[in-house]
């Protein structure tokens, strides 16, 4: 098991008769970003909302820093869920108080609070209402609240999906800070080019299953033609 | 994070939400004017009755003395088998205690400790019934009697009555789910079964004195806890008060003791519920928020439906097919439906055992509280539009808007139809009143009809969900009156004036009142021609 980080160890989800996610085994290094790819309904998003401590699994261990994680694994893994829910009462600004306070976060939140909706070009919805806001502004809230509450594991669910290109290279920039400040980052995405362009290591789904982990490169290795893109491996492993 | 801090957060975050509700209402003149005069009516009902202990509409009806003993002493065993039930079914899955999406995001991914969640969740959700119940007994309840001092312990019984059931759900989950052997599906099953019970036996024991078989039960009845404590409550006793305040303080006590991991259980129970809201106001044709669902996370299945496309009406009517596929598709609808069925047939021989041995006054005072009823529960009941306004495919259609509109309508009054007419049909096997029964079966689709037109029509002026409940709910029941008076009219000329037969002037009057509907179903489709999106949007404030 990988001391530091978040290491996955047979993971599995069932819905009925249904294995969503079927003995899922990873691991994630601290200043790493792994890309979760694979069709739709490959398990993704369930094995996700696993990790952030919003479904229970049926079976499997989830660790960080080699510590086996409970019921506080919620705190330590964040999730930007796909679908961006906020409050529609309550103000951007706001929702980032509401995270200082329940995450309790020292003082100098405020200025980072405040950096990071300069950021991603918040400033002037500030205290717009959650109600108010186009889905790549509530996606933009959400990464910032997210960020904001310091979790050592982010995971993010097709983050690029809703943001306009300016909102798509901040979030590029802000996970790139992220992998520097050492916080482990796994975001499942369909757009592979960026996952192509983002991820450290990448892992293929299917069924619930990995079909393959590793860096683009040396997927690419495996392949039979050296000027595979990741979209020709991709396609030849799930189809 | 220590709980008092923890409680400080989620202070802030219901302070802060509350606030803003307010301030949209402070920013629109024309809802801050109809709040307005919704807040000053509800003043002067609430000072009327505590005050002055009388109230415009007490002389409306009142509740026959035989019928309020007997359904007092009924009361401890009906709540016994209510808990029960609740702790049954709470033991299976858990209640679907978030509230708004985003708690899944911003309550379990902080650092607030689950316990503190857990008592917060239970308190709003108690808060939030309570206000529902004291708004329907002081400001909606016209008919009901109470003023004074009996008003504020009866609200209070109510209030605590329905705050206990729902609280109980949560740490009943828990505790099942901490401690399986603690087999408390088991005792809720044992205490619905004692309940039902004690609920036949008064009953079946005054069944022989059938002239007087209302003064008959409460001499059976056993004066169960904690349903007695309510009854009690009722009736000014400090120590029914007291064992009440203490039962509901330990329910919201061990759902924070037992709250340790909860919050997957509670999370997809809420996601559940929220999609289902949406599956059933969108009749199952899929949605954004549907389609967000993690796969067959939310634990919704469909089950497959043969269909054969040559059935499919034209017109306007695929809007009736799709209802009838929307029953079939979902199980949770089809339990839905069935649960309505039992509830209607236990309500209707309910009124028939109370028409069976009650007189002329009881039949009166019944008729005239289930008409109060009825006009309440089509005030109340939701209109929600939004999901079918925002697809593409309803503003596709070639047919007219009023048509597809009046459809729709139609379709949501004939449901309610249904079921109560189930109830009407029982309560008529058991007391033998085959034509009362008759006439109000004839009768049930075009009230019902009027009352979902009264709410379209509201629909198209208040659109925001907490304006309908509001004062949308106030301005439904007062036009359901208004719109009533014209068809009574024309029946009372008819028949009393002119001597016609009762058919005929029902039939008048019948067709006067589907007039005003169909009037009523213009002036919306006016209204929302060419701004449904707005109307949607408006929908979710």
């Amino acid at each position: 098991m990988n001391a530091s980080g978040l290491a996955v160890d047979n993971l599995t989800r069932r819905f009925g008769k249904l294995v969503a996610v079927d003995g899922l085994s990873f691991s994630a290094q601290r200043g790493e970003i792994v890309g979760l790819l694979g069709p739709n309904g490959a398990g993704k998003t369930t094995t996700l909302l696993c990790l952030a401590g919003l479904l229970r699994p049926n079976a499997g261990s989830i660790a960080l820093d080699g510590r086996k994680l409970g019921p506080d694994r919620a705190r330590l893994i964040a999730l930007v869920p796909e679908t961006p829910e906020v409050y529609p009462m309550l103000t951007v600004w706001e929702h980032l108080v509401f995270v200082a306070k329940s995450c309790r976060l020292d003082g100098a939140w405020e200025d980072r609070a405040q950096g990071l909706i300069t950021r991603l070009d918040l400033l002037d919805k500030r205290d717009e209402l959650g109600e108010s806001l186009s889905k790549g502004m509530r996606q933009k809230t959400l990464i910032a609240c997210t960020v904001l509450a310091d979790s050592p594991v982010v995971m993010l669910d097709e983050p690029m999906i809703g943001l306009d290109p300016k909102g798509q290279r901040e979030l590029r920039g802000i996970l790139k800070d992220l992998r520097e400040q050492g916080r482990t980052i796994i975001m499942s995405t369909h757009l592979l080019e960026s996952a192509e362009s983002m991820c450290d290591r990448v892992i293929i789904m299917k069924a619930g299953r990995a079909l393959a982990t590793g860096p683009v490169a040396e997927l690419r290795s495996r392949g039979s033609r050296a000027d595979e893109t990741l979209e020709d491996i991709f396609l030849e492993l799930t189809r | 994070m220590n709980a008092l801090a923890a409680l400080g957060a989620l202070a802030y975050l219901e302070w802060r939400l509350a606030v803003n509700r307010l301030k949209v209402v402070l920013h629109q003149p024309g809802r801050l004017v109809v709040w307005g005069l919704f807040a000053l009516w509800v003043l002067y009902v609430t000072i009327g009755r505590v005050s002055r202990g009388s109230y415009v509409g007490t002389a409306v009806f009142a509740l026959p003395h035989e019928i309020a003993a007997t359904a007092l002493a009924l009361f401890p065993a009906l709540y016994l088998a209510l808990m029960g039930f609740t702790m049954a079914r709470s033991t299976l899955r858990p209640p679907a205690a978030f509230a708004y999406p985003a708690d899944s995001r911003f309550l379990c991914g902080s650092a607030l400790p689950q316990q503190a969640v857990a008592f917060w969740l239970q308190w709003r959700e108690f808060i939030g019934s309570g206000q529902r119940y004291i708004f329907a007994i002081i400001a909606m309840g016209v008919g009901f009697r109470g003023a004074g001092a009996s008003l504020i312990l009866i609200v209070l019984t109510v209030v605590v009555g329905a705050g206990i059931l729902q609280m109980l759900r949560l740490p009943v989950f828990l505790v099942a789910q901490r401690y399986p052997k603690a087999r408390v599906g088991l005792i809720g099953g044992v205490l619905l079964i004692g309940g039902a019970a004690a609920l036949a036996y008064p009953i079946y024991a005054a069944w022989p004195n059938e002239g007087a078989l209302l003064k008959s039960i409460p001499l059976h009845a056993f004066a169960l806890p904690p349903g007695s404590w309510l009854v009690g409550t009722a009736l000014g006793q400090w120590p029914s008060m007291l064992a009440l305040f203490i039962t509901a303080l330990a329910l919201a006590g061990l759902a924070a003791v037992a709250a340790g991991d909860c919050y997957p259980e509670l999370w997809e129970s809420s996601v559940r519920q929220y999609a289902q809201r949406v599956r059933l106001r969108s009749r199952l044709l899929g949605t954004r928020a549907e389609s967000a669902l993690p796969d067959a996370g939310a634990g919704l299945r469909v089950r497959p439906v043969e269909l054969s496309l040559a059935r499919v009406p034209a017109g306007p009517w695929p809007i009736f097919w799709k209802d009838w596929l929307a029953l079939r598709r979902s199980p949770e609808a089809s339990r839905g439906a069935i649960g309505f069925i039992l509830v209607a047939i236990g309500i209707g021989a309910v009124f028939g055992f109370i028409a069976r041995g009650g007189g002329t006054e009881t039949l009166i005072g019944l008729g005239v509280g289930l008409g109060y009823a009825a006009v309440a529960l089509s005030a109340q009941r939701s209109v929600t539009l939004a999901v079918e306004l925002r697809k593409p495919m309803w503003w596709l259609s070639s047919v007219p808007l009023p048509e597809r509109l009046a459809t729709w309508t139609l379709s949501a009054a004939l449901r309610l139809t249904v079921f109560v007419a189930l109830g009407v049909i029982v309560a008529a096997l058991i007391s033998g009143a085959y034509a009362a029964a008759g006439l109000v079966l004839a009768l049930l689709p075009v009230f019902f009809w009027v009352g979902q037109s009264v709410g379209v029509a509201a629909y198209s002026i208040f659109p925001s969900k907490g304006d309908l409940r509001g004062p949308g709910a106030l301005a439904r029941m007062l036009a359901c009156y208004l719109l009533f008076l014209p068809p009574i009219g024309i029946w009372v000329v008819l028949q009393f004036v002119f001597g016609q037969a009762v058919i005929v002037s029902a039939l008048a009057a019948c067709s006067w009142a589907v007039l005003e509907g169909i009037g009523l179903i213009w002036f919306a489709s006016t209204r929302l021609a060419g701004n449904g999106m707005a109307f949607a949007w408006a929908e979710q404030r």
